[in-house]
């Protein structure tokens, strides 16, 4: 097997399918045109209400082997993969090919559907259950992890093509127009729907809220849609909305905060810059912090990528930043802020940092802050697997953020619990540390080598500077040294870069 | 029976129980990466105890381990004069 950009040994093929090893951000480029979905004709009718999921599927063919795809804006609030996924199963269709943005320990009823036939594979981000399941070998094929930008960057080459998509509706009206900020289950944006009702070849919309025609606002328009099914309902609020989200109180978490600011003081801050914002308790502590210190010195920020929350609500209606770009909507303040606020735009995800595309957000950002559950002394990221192996998330925009920023700091503790978080080697490589740039803890940060501009600007700063491997020997001493995972040599999931060649592979767990 | 610790993430609970035998049983949430790390730390430190030896680690660091063992042992002593 070949060897990639970021030492990693990668198969050639997945699932008979080629790709290429990861050769460095931006160095593999594209080949091919867009890829299409399949021109139809609707009868003359003013509806395309259907009565029941069964009844759509029949309409729409689905047969063995197909691929259905789904969208995560209602988090683990969705009821929709389970009541379709259900429903497939109960009629017998098999081999199935689920291609979910991403799928949350809600969706636990799919793990016997992993072992029965109905389900050959699953490609995107499993957190929880599922990619506990996958990764002691539950999944007949192997999983594909994307980030959120990988993913469409699959669909629109045509790496993946989408048989049918079933799409979330909070609210839709009987002709297919569909939006996100209305309804019982309202979410806010639709943005990851949008690539699937572009290309696949049949679409549903599943709703709870059935309004008048013509719904409005519209994220995703009518021409897109085949048919609308009206069902009691999508989810549940309380796990799609996460409530009022609080700062973090810990305070080696705040103290990480306060180091990630003080960074992006000396480094970034200045009018007219911008910045991506998370819904992680450190990224918010981040984001409350950085809009105190602008207002007391006057600066304002041109745009905010999010991750909306309150918070970047705030700063928007305090007239802190111009303009919010919303992916993502995590509590209500946000919902309500994307109804009503002119400059706060609902952005379809392949604007976000599709590297084949003419250019996403991402690469507008002057400052990203992530997070991650493993770094190394190579500056790379993991954020799919523990340390002992197991898969248990997914990439989210973690690469294309990353990639896109100026800045890139990565705020974690030096460990967890008794698990260090800086190590020699990564689990596994989500994010590879050619685009990390800082890398924060309660300890003290650690610049990579270069990014001498970064190492200038810190010059005379309080926060204290190590080298990175000065940062994992004092974890390993603290912590002791872990006992190496106990995998075998099955690949159970591929970890694709954003451009669609592999960065590395997730090997089964011995029970 | 003595106990010393919590059940709380990052801490470690550790019991004794009077016993003619000296058994040990561990259970912890870090098993898979520090299970051999703290079987060792307990059999190091408990060499002496005749007893049943309960550990319910909760991801506890090596030296809150010791020192929560350390004081089982001393209410273990305290408690057999």
């Amino acid at each position: 097997m070949p060897i990639n950009a970021v030492g990693r040994e990668v198969p050639s093929e997945i699932n008979g399918q080629k790709f290429k090893p990861f050769a460095g951000d931006m160095k593999t480029p594209p080949e091919g045109r867009r890829a299409g979905s399949l021109l139809r004709m609707v009868p003359e009718s003013r509806s395309k209400v259907v009565n029941s999921i069964e009844e759509v599927i029949k309409k729409v063919g689905l047969e063995d082997g197909m691929t259905v795809s789904f969208h995560h804006h209602l988090r683990n609030g969705d009821f929709v993969v389970n009541m379709v996924m259900e429903t497939i199963r109960k009629m017998g269709i098999k081999d199935i090919r689920v291609f979910p943005t991403a799928l949350f320990p809600v969706h636990e009823p799919l793990v016997p559907m992993l072992s029965d036939g109905t389900i050959r594979r699953i490609e995107g981000s499993m957190n929880g259950p599922l990619g506990e399941a996958t990764s002691y070998g539950a999944m007949r094929e192997t999983a594909v992890l994307r980030s959120h930008s990988g993913r469409v960057r699959a669909v629109e080459s045509g790496e993946v093509h989408i048989d049918v998509a079933f799409i979330a509706a909070p609210t839709a009206d009987p002709y297919g127009n569909l939006n996100g900020v209305d309804g019982p289950s309202a979410c806010g944006p639709l943005a990851y729907g949008m690539v699937d009702a572009y290309h696949a070849d049949h679409t549903v919309a599943i709703t709870d809220h059935l309004v008048p025609y013509p719904a409005h606002p519209i994220s995703i328009f009518q021409h897109q849609i085949d048919y609308v099914v009206p069902v009691n309902k999508i989810g549940d609020p309380n796990g799609i909305m996460s409530g009022t989200l609080r700062i973090t109180t810990s305070p080696s978490r705040l103290k990480i905060a306060r180091y990630a600011l003080e960074v992006i003081d000396k480094v970034a801050l200045k009018d007219g810059f911008s910045f991506q914002a998370g819904a992680g308790g450190i990224s918010l502590a981040v984001t409350k912090f950085l809009g105190d210190l602008m207002k007391k010195r006057g600066i304002r920020a041109s745009f905010i990528n999010g991750g909306v929350t309150k918070y970047v609500v705030d700063m928007l209606h305090e007239g802190l930043v111009d303009v919010v770009f919303d992916g993502q909507a995590f509590d209500l303040d946000a919902v309500k802020s994307l109804k009503e606020d002119a400059n706060h735009i609902e952005t379809p995800l392949a604007m976000y940092g599709n590297p084949y595309s003419s250019g996403g957000i991402v690469n507008m950002l002057d400052v990203g802050v992530l997070g991650a559950t493993e770094v190394d002394i190579d500056f790379n990221v993991n954020v799919n697997t523990h340390s002992d192996g197991l898969l248990l998330h997914g990439i989210g925009g973690h690469q294309e953020v990353a990639a896109g920023s100026a800045l890139t700091i990565v705020t974690v503790p030096l460990y967890r619990y008794r698990v260090p978080v800086i190590k020699e080697r990564v689990t596994t490589v989500t994010t590879p540390g050619e685009v990390i740039d800082v890398v924060v803890t309660e300890h003290g940060i650690a610049i990579n080598p270069k990014r001498d501009d970064i190492i200038e600007a810190m010059r005379g700063s309080k926060v204290p500077v190590y080298d990175i491997q000065d940062l994992q020997k004092k974890a390993e001493r603290i912590c002791g040294k872990p006992q190496e995972p106990k995998t075998t040599d099955d690949i159970i999931a591929a970890i694709l870069w954003r451009d669609g060649t592999i960065i590395d592979v997730v090997y089964r767990v011995k029970k | 029976m003595v106990k010393a610790g919590t059940l709380e993430k990052g801490d470690v609970m550790v019991t004794i129980e009077e016993s003619g035998e000296r058994e040990i049983i561990i259970k912890s949430k870090l098993e898979r990466l520090y299970g051999e790390a703290i079987r060792k730390t307990v059999e190091e430190m408990t060499t002496d105890i005749v007893g049943k030896i309960y550990v319910e680690d909760m991801g506890a660091l090596d030296w809150v381990i010791r020192a929560r063992i350390e004081a089982a042992i001393r209410k273990f002593r305290g408690e057999e004069q």
